[in-house]
């Protein structure tokens, strides 16, 4: 059975994509990413995670247009489908309550 | 503009990976960041990071093929079969391994022979245009019978048949006399003086036909003239030492000044020519100038190429007669006559049998044989194979059963166990290709090869391993593949287990198996027999004890010689440990060169080809050799330096009745007739391998070419150490060459021993590999009636009642194996002893003893296992279920 639950990086990949919105393709996302995160990304590091969560069907992709810019060759552009937004909500949710439940005492000695 | 592109090579790298359905996308992707790198860092740094760009994509979402079409059915069963291949092997390992090792051993030695056979059959194929050259053989025939097939002709055939024939290209003679002592004195008075017995004369267009590499002079003009040499590299070393030796001076003999013109590299091992000094044909003086005339002297090998379109039946054929239109009228005188033959350069090594060849040649039936040896070796591993996969037909049946009832068709499933068979040879290859390179050179040691490790990378060797493979993989995998995917599912699921096929088809291949073990068992120990016969039997002739001394070849005086071989010969006299000196022209363990025509005053016509020696007074008695009638050379009667001593069969080819009438004929030479004083019994000049050679010897009492010491003494070092003091008083000038007579006689049976060593081994495999099948099926069978023996047991069997029970039918089956292999071997080994003109009595006990090895070989196999199974414990075998 496939992996349906979300790591890390896809999660960020996923939000990202997200926050493109209509534009939302690998160079773009490798950059939104980095400036956002401060992390180096590059596309190769993108790739595998956009193409994986298009097979797990959290994101969906069409091809896009061609621009001059890269080589006369068209882009594969990414959008969140419901089962993605689902997976995002019960990976924020789970978060949030999961931090709710941490007592303020844990964080006293710190 | 063109220049900032993206990198064309790391696109293209790409594109070779990438799938196609990816391509677009991420070439584009890459395309952008290299632009945007590009306006910010400057072409190079973008260049350089689009290259690790791609390489860091090289990862299975770019390279992974996406359609449906790659996931069929058919890829992933066969996937599948690789994994349960694999899970069949471990689960029954030791199958696996017997299996294995069988099939690893006989490649192995599959491997070897045929580096081996491919490494004969190489030989002189390096030449240009090699297959229209062609060495010209004689015959002999003397009153319409043969002689003698000789690899040599006369030096006028070369030139007239090139004047006559315009299909011959080119013609080339090579004298084989070019040995004897070289000397190089440099400026400042150094000598370097060797013996050398690898030298000979060429025409001038040696190295134009053949291309044995120069690696100084030109191919052209080395040997044109007289007094030119070409040497070796070894030999150039060894006199010249670093110094270029073109230009040098050589001395040959003491007589003739040669200058080095050329320097060629040592003649590969696969030529059957191995020269190291070529002398221009052209210093054979006033002599080379009458060659075109000369249809007497046939020492010459005498090569020739012919053009293109010759065709090679229409040129033999006015070849066999040749010679009339020059030699008719000698024909005709003497009754005998020579016809010519063509002989193709390549076939030289591996079928020339002829006499006074050039080395050793010939060994076509010993390649075949090993390769027929090879073969069985394959077999009979490959019958292990399936003899064991049938044997575990029962325990596959389920698995067989549960696929067909999944809708497996029968082909799918024969596929299946054909995969297997394939995976098992496979492996098998892998494994004895590497054990092969590892063992390369001690079997080349072993048995005096030089097989080059490059012969694996020969496109036909490897063309032969696949073609292994594939048969390999048929061969053993067909059968069972029929037998195991034959079962009725409903039946094997039901639990019924069907009787399990094949069991006749087993028992013929154990029987195979074993016939050949007892073939093979056999034929060596008749092998081994048949050499230590030729070495035992009496030749005729003492030669233990003696040391032989090669006359010097430095000296050119002749008289100058004779005096100090007397000298040599008194000191040597007088040395205590020396019995007896003599001389002679020649000794046996050597090929007589010296032959010529005679014949009886009494038949006068009747000229018949008889081997000539010259020897001193001491000779025959000193080398015992017995007298049928008549008397040897004495000091006493003056007249006796005229008179001449026959063997017993130049009496009989002479038609002389008996030694009486013999003792009063005279032999026919050219000045004058000679009385026949003695008649001789005849002694082995060669090995046993040959016929007895009628010889006619000449008194010359003052000088011989080799100087034969009987010895009477044990302490060789100080008797050499004498010899070689009284040698360098009277020859200061030349290396003192010797030899022990019996070691060099023993050396011509060294290739029969080596012979002997191969093929005793791969015998000794040949069995191994048949009994591991043997292990495998008996442990099979002892695992399969586990409950019947247990309940043997309890019911009171003894143990070697059931080992009884157990090995019953091997037994009966190695019984029937050996009654088939009696008389096939018998048959073979008459076969192969006919070859031999003294051969040893095939015996009783060679069929005892090899049936008995085989038998204590097999039973002390079938035992083990035997033994084990009925030592089991009954309460295990029986406590499940």
């Amino acid at each position: 059975m496939k992996r349906t639950n979300l790591g890390e990086f896809e999660e960020l990949v996923l939000l990202t994509v997200g926050i493109l919105f209509d534009n939302a393709y690998s160079v773009a996302v490798a950059k939104e990413l980095a400036a956002q995160s401060g992390r180096k990304v590059g596309i190769s590091a993108v790739h595998p995670v956009l193409y994986r969560l298009e097979e797990k069907g959290f994101l969906s992709s069409r091809l896009g247009e061609a621009s001059a810019s890269r080589g006369g060759k068209r882009k594969r552009l990414f959008a969140i489908t419901v089962a993605g937004k689902q997976a995002l909500d019960q990976s924020m949710a789970l978060r949030s309550k999961l931090r709710e439940q941490i007592p303020s005492a844990a964080f006293q000695n710190l | 503009m063109r220049d900032r592109r993206p990198p064309v090579a790391a696109m293209r790298f790409l594109r070779w990976y990438c799938s196609p359905e990816r391509f677009e996308e991420i070439s584009g992707d890459i395309e952008e960041v290299f632009e945007e790198a590009l306006q910010n860092e400057g072409l190079t740094k973008a260049r350089i990071s689009c290259w690790l760009l791609v390489a860091k994509c090289f990862k299975p979402y770019a390279y992974q093929r996406h359609s449906k079409k790659s996931k069929s059915n058919f890829t992933v069963m066969y996937i599948n079969n690789l994994k349960v291949a694999y899970r069949n092997f471990s689960k029954h390992r030791s199958y696996g391994f017997i299996n294995l090792s069988g099939l690893i051993i006989g490649m192995i030695s599959c491997l070897l022979i045929a580096s081996y056979v491919s490494t004969e059959l190489s030989f002189d194929g390096f030449h240009d245009d090699v297959d229209r050259i062609y060495r010209l053989r004689m015959d002999r025939f003397s009153n319409k019978e043969q002689i003698f097939q000789s690899a040599v002709t006369f030096p006028a055939v070369g030139p007239n048949l090139h004047k006559d024939q315009a299909a011959v290209e080119t013609f080339l003679r090579i004298l084989p006399f070019g040995g004897g002592v070289y000397t190089h004195s440099d400026e400042n008075g150094n000598i370097s003086t060797f013996n050398e017995d690898k030298g000979v004369y060429a025409d001038s267009n040696f190295f134009q036909l053949f291309k044995f590499k120069l690696l100084k002079g030109s191919p052209e003009d080395v040997l044109s003239g007289p007094n030119k040499v070409v040497i070796s590299e070894g030999i150039a070393s060894k006199y010249f030492g670093e110094a270029d030796p073109i230009g040098k001076t050589l001395n040959y003999r003491g007589n003739r000044d040669l200058e080095v013109t050329g320097v060629m590299a040592e003649m590969p091992t696969n030529s059957h020519m191995h020269f190291e000094i070529i002398q221009s044909m052209a210093s054979q003086g006033e002599l080379y100038n009458r060659f075109p005339e000369n249809w007497g002297w046939y020492d010459f090998y005498t090569f020739i190429k012919l053009n293109p379109e010759t065709n090679t039946n229409d040129f033999q054929e006015s070849l066999t007669n040749y010679l009339r239109n020059y030699k008719g009228e000698r024909f005709d005188e003497s009754g005998m006559h020579e016809t010519l033959h063509l002989q193709p350069l390549k076939e030289i090594h591996l079928y020339s049998n002829l006499s006074w060849d050039m080395g050793e040649n010939g060994g076509a039936e010993a390649v075949y044989f090993l390769m027929v040896i090879a073969v069985i070796i394959m077999i009979i591993a490959w019958s292990n194979f399936v003899n064991l996969a049938t044997a575990q037909a029962t325990k596959r049946a389920k698995e067989t059963g549960v696929r067909k009832s999944l809708g497996a068709k029968r082909k799918e499933l024969i596929g299946q166990f054909l995969v297997e068979s394939f995976l098992y040879n496979l492996v098998a290859m892998l494994v004895s290709i590497s054990a092969v390179v590892l063992l390369l050179p001690q079997f080349n040691e072993l048995a005096r090869l030089s097989i080059p490790m490059t012969i694996f990378l020969n496109p036909i060797f490897i063309s032969g391993l696949l073609v292994l493979l594939i048969i390999g993989t048929f061969l053993s995998g067909l059968y069972p593949a029929f037998v195991l995917t034959s079962f009725d599912p409903v039946q094997v699921l039901k639990g019924k287990q069907s009787r399990v096929k094949g069991g006749v088809l087993r028992k013929s291949l154990v029987i195979f198996q074993f016939c050949i073990s007892v073939v093979l068992i056999a034929g060596t120990m008749l092998v081994v027999r048949q050499v230590k016969f030729m070495k035992s039997q009496d030749l005729g002739i003492s030669i233990d004890e003696t040391l032989v001394l090669v006359s010097p070849t430095s000296i050119a005086d002749r008289q100058d010689l004779i005096d100090r071989s007397a000298v040599l010969k008194n000191k040597l006299n007088g040395l205590a440990d020396i019995r007896s000196v003599s001389f002679s022209s020649n000794l046996p363990g050597r090929e007589n060169f010296s032959i010529g025509g005679f014949a009886a005053r009494s038949r006068p016509e009747d000229y018949q080809d008889i081997y000539l020696v010259s020897c001193d007074y001491q000779f025959m008695e000193d080398f015992e050799i017995e007298f049928l009638d008549g008397r040897g050379f004495s000091e006493d009667i003056l007249s006796d330096t005229n008179a001449v001593i026959i063997n017993e069969v130049a009496m009989n080819q002479l038609q002389l009745e008996n030694t009486q009438t013999a003792l009063q004929d005279h032999m026919i030479f050219r000045n004058g007739d000679r009385p026949i004083i003695g008649v001789v019994k005849s002694y082995h000049q060669e090995s046993l391998k040959k016929e007895l050679d009628p010889v006619i010897f000449l008194l010359n009492a003052e000088r011989g070419r080799y100087y034969s010491l009987k010895l009477a003494t044990t302490d060789l070092p100080k008797l050499i150490e004498e010899v070689e003091k009284a040698w360098k008083e009277v020859f200061p000038q030349s290396p003192l060459d010797y030899y022990f007579l019996d070691e060099q006689f023993d050396a011509q049976y060294k290739s029969d021993e080596i012979f002997n060593k191969i093929f005793m081994g791969f015998a000794f495999l040949a069995i191994f590999v048949a009994c591991l099948g043997l292990f495998g099926l008996i442990s099979f069978s002892a695992a399969q009636r586990l409950k019947e023996i247990g309940i043997r047991k309890v019911l009171g069997s003894s143990e070697i009642g059931i080992m009884f029970l157990l090995s019953r039918d091997y037994l009966k089956m190695i019984v029937i194996s050996m009654m088939i292999a009696f008389p096939a071997t018998w048959y073979l080994m008459d076969l192969w002893l006919r070859t031999f003109p003294y051969r040893t009595a095939i015996k009783p006990d060679i069929f005892a003893l090899s049936a008995l090895i085989t038998l204590i070989i097999a039973v002390g196999t079938v035992s083990i296992q035997t033994a084990k199974a009925a030592a089991a414990n009954p309460a295990r075998s029986l406590r499940n279920e």
